[in-house]
């Protein structure tokens, strides 16, 4: 049995679903990362989890034991959310020994906790500051310090990444994944930043309208997208009409724009979509036609735009320091059977 | 970016604020008055009046107020925080009509409801009682403290008091422990704001008011029905004195600024 398990989960605002029918596990030390687009429900299904919005049906069950009649209070659960929301009135120190305090938690063992928590997150010199006087990574560093001292079950974040500015966010991704390595607790993160999602999680579930669109680890989610939104929600994609020329188990065989190609997966029908990660596309001698519209220079990458009967395709080539393709070639181009996916609409 | 004045806003913002300050700055002269009669002193000051004052019923009237005020808005704070809370934090059927209801004391004239709080407390035998002219003024000054207890609690991240609850606080204890230090520069505020509506308060209290319960504003205004000394126009210096004290102090200790703008937390 999974450590945390969430079934059937609705929550209707008036008439409108928030969260329309989600399913999912996680195990013990597991870190899930809930992905999606603003108004996909993955936040109401995090507080759902945290206690405070209560389902509308729908069961939520932590260690095995069904927590519908459990207070947030009781859970056991560190939140660490989008605004810190930190207590302003109190130090770091205060802050951090509040959960400890309120588990009546022995004076010293609490003092040696809190010194232990702030250590971890490297603010041990800033432990009678207040709030206010901290920086916007050092304030989400005690609220991550405040979720983590209380031991708790469970630890969710809530955009934690959201309100801080790039550089900052590029480094606390890779602290926070660190922390939950380290004290191996059973993680949820809601984000919308996929790059944050595919980099921390253990698995990624791709949220749309209440519901979970594809669940798995991240490269597999990001390879076999499965649906024409996550293949454009997780990364840029280019997606491609196709006629189905003959079947295989696992394989079609297709028509695009009169190229003859292969591609994994299953459909129906005549017609179906092709998603090719624009990193897989390569210039080659002989392929799908086309002819380059722009070029621009991305550092690491060029980024192509080709236009052929298919429509606009995107590329992106390494830069291995030569010079880029100019405007107006004409090109072929190529990819691996296995990295056109069928994605359904 | 700030644009500056042009030289007839100027004139227009100056001649403005002389509207305000002058009668207040005369009344403060005709105070220092030797004559027993109201003028300007022009060639001699006296304290006189000042000394008058001392000794006089406006004392008791004074710390009548003074003691209705206080009780009023302390009353009317009690009765405003969980008033605030529920509609603020709360979805409930018939909510916006009872913040309406609520303010609108604002709406009623104080006429009306001296008028009808004299026949009220006449019914139920309130009159000559002090308690009756302390729930008088908590309807009228309650509007001041809830606005400033929604203010506040409107300006607090609602996720602050989730974070203290997830970290194992009770309902009561993140009030406690949480919102209410943090809305606590908001609720002082509007007591504040309500303190002075009180004190101030003349057109109602006329008509509750009784001999045992004659404050300063009232007792002023029966003085100066039968008498035109500078009496009165002492009286106002002092209290204008004094109001500059308290806000000196409450600046220097708080800062005004955020007392009276009622917002929570930094």
């Amino acid at each position: 049995m999974a450590f945390l398990e969430v079934q059937g989960l609705v929550k209707h605002y008036g008439s409108t679903p928030a969260v329309d029918g989600v399913d999912f596990t996680v195990e013990r030390g597991e870190f899930l990362s809930l992905l999606g687009p603003s108004g996909c429900g993955k936040s109401t299904t995090l507080m759902a989890i945290a206690g405070f919005i209560e389902p509308t049906s729908g069961r939520i069950a932590i260690d095995g034991r069904d927590m519908a009649a459990v207070k947030p209070n009781r859970r056991n659960i560190g939140i660490v959310f989008q605004s810190f929301a930190l207590f302003p009135h109190m130090t770091v120190t205060e802050n951090v020994a509040f959960g400890l305090e309120m588990r009546r938690v022995a004076a010293a063992d609490r003092a040696n906790r809190v010194a232990d928590a702030l250590q971890l997150v490297r603010l041990d010199a800033f432990a009678d500051r207040y709030p206010k006087q901290l920086s916007g990574g050092q304030q989400q560093r005690v609220a991550l310090a405040r979720a983590l001292v209380i031991r708790p079950d469970l630890l969710l974040l809530d955009e934690p990444m959201s309100s801080l500015d790039a550089k900052l966010r590029d480094e606390m991704r890779v602290e926070i994944r660190d922390i939950q390595r380290r004290v191996a607790i059973t993680t949820i993160l809601v984000t919308h930043d996929q790059t944050e999602a595919l980099l921390m999680a253990d698995r990624v579930a791709v949220m749309d309208r209440g519901r979970i669109q594809c669940i798995g680890p991240p490269h597999e989610v990001y390879e076999k997208p499965g649906s024409a939104f996550v293949s454009n929600f997780l990364g840029r994609t280019n997606l491609i009409a196709a006629e189905i020329i003959a079947r295989s188990p696992g394989r079609l065989r297709l028509a695009v724009a009169g190229v003859e190609i292969e591609a994994v997966g299953e459909a129906t029908g005549e017609r179906t979509t092709l998603s090719i990660r624009p990193e897989r596309v390569a210039f080659g001698e002989q392929g799908l036609p086309g002819r380059v519209e722009s070029c621009l220079f991305m550092g690491g990458q060029w980024m192509y735009r080709v236009a052929t009967q298919a429509g606009e395709l995107v590329v992106l080539r390494p830069n291995e320091g030569g010079a880029p393709l100019a405007t107006g070639a004409s090109v072929h181009l190529a990819w691996p059977a296995a990295a056109a996916h069928i994605v359904h609409d | 970016m700030t644009r500056r004045n042009g030289p007839l806003a100027l004139v227009f913002h100056a001649a403005f604020i002389a509207f305000i300050l002058a009668p207040l700055v005369v009344v403060c002269l005709v105070a220092f008055t030797p004559e027993a009669y109201l003028s300007i002193p022009t060639t001699r000051w006296s304290l006189r009046w000042f000394k008058a004052i001392w000794g006089s019923d406006f004392i008791p009237a004074f710390w009548i107020s003074v003691y209705v005020a206080a009780a009023a808005a302390s009353l009317a704070l009690l009765v405003s925080v969980p008033a605030a809370i529920a509609t603020a934090r709360f979805q409930f059927p018939g909510r916006e009509a009872l913040v309406a209801y609520f303010l609108s004391p604002l709406m009623v004239p104080h006429v009306v409801l001296g008028v009808a709080l004299l026949r009220f407390m006449a019914e139920v035998g309130l009159t000559a009682n002090a308690f009756g002219l302390i729930m008088g003024h908590v309807v009228i000054i309650m509007p001041f403290t809830l606005r400033l207890a929604l203010a506040a609690l409107a300006g607090m991240d609602r996720h602050v008091e989730w974070a203290a609850g997830s970290l194992g606080a009770s309902d009561l204890t993140v009030f406690r422990r949480v919102t209410l230090p943090i809305i606590l520069p908001g609720l002082a505020g509007g007591w504040l704001l309500a303190f002075i509506q009180s004190f101030d308060e003349l057109t109602m209290t006329v008509f509750v008011a009784s001999p045992g319960t004659t404050t300063l504003p009232v007792r002023m205004f029966q003085y100066i029905t039968d008498n035109i000394d500078p009496m009165v126009a002492a009286i106002s210096a002092a209290l204008i004195g004094l109001a500059i004290l308290l806000m000196a102090v409450m600046e220097r200790v708080y800062g005004l600024e955020r007392l009276l703008a009622g917002k929570g937390g930094d």
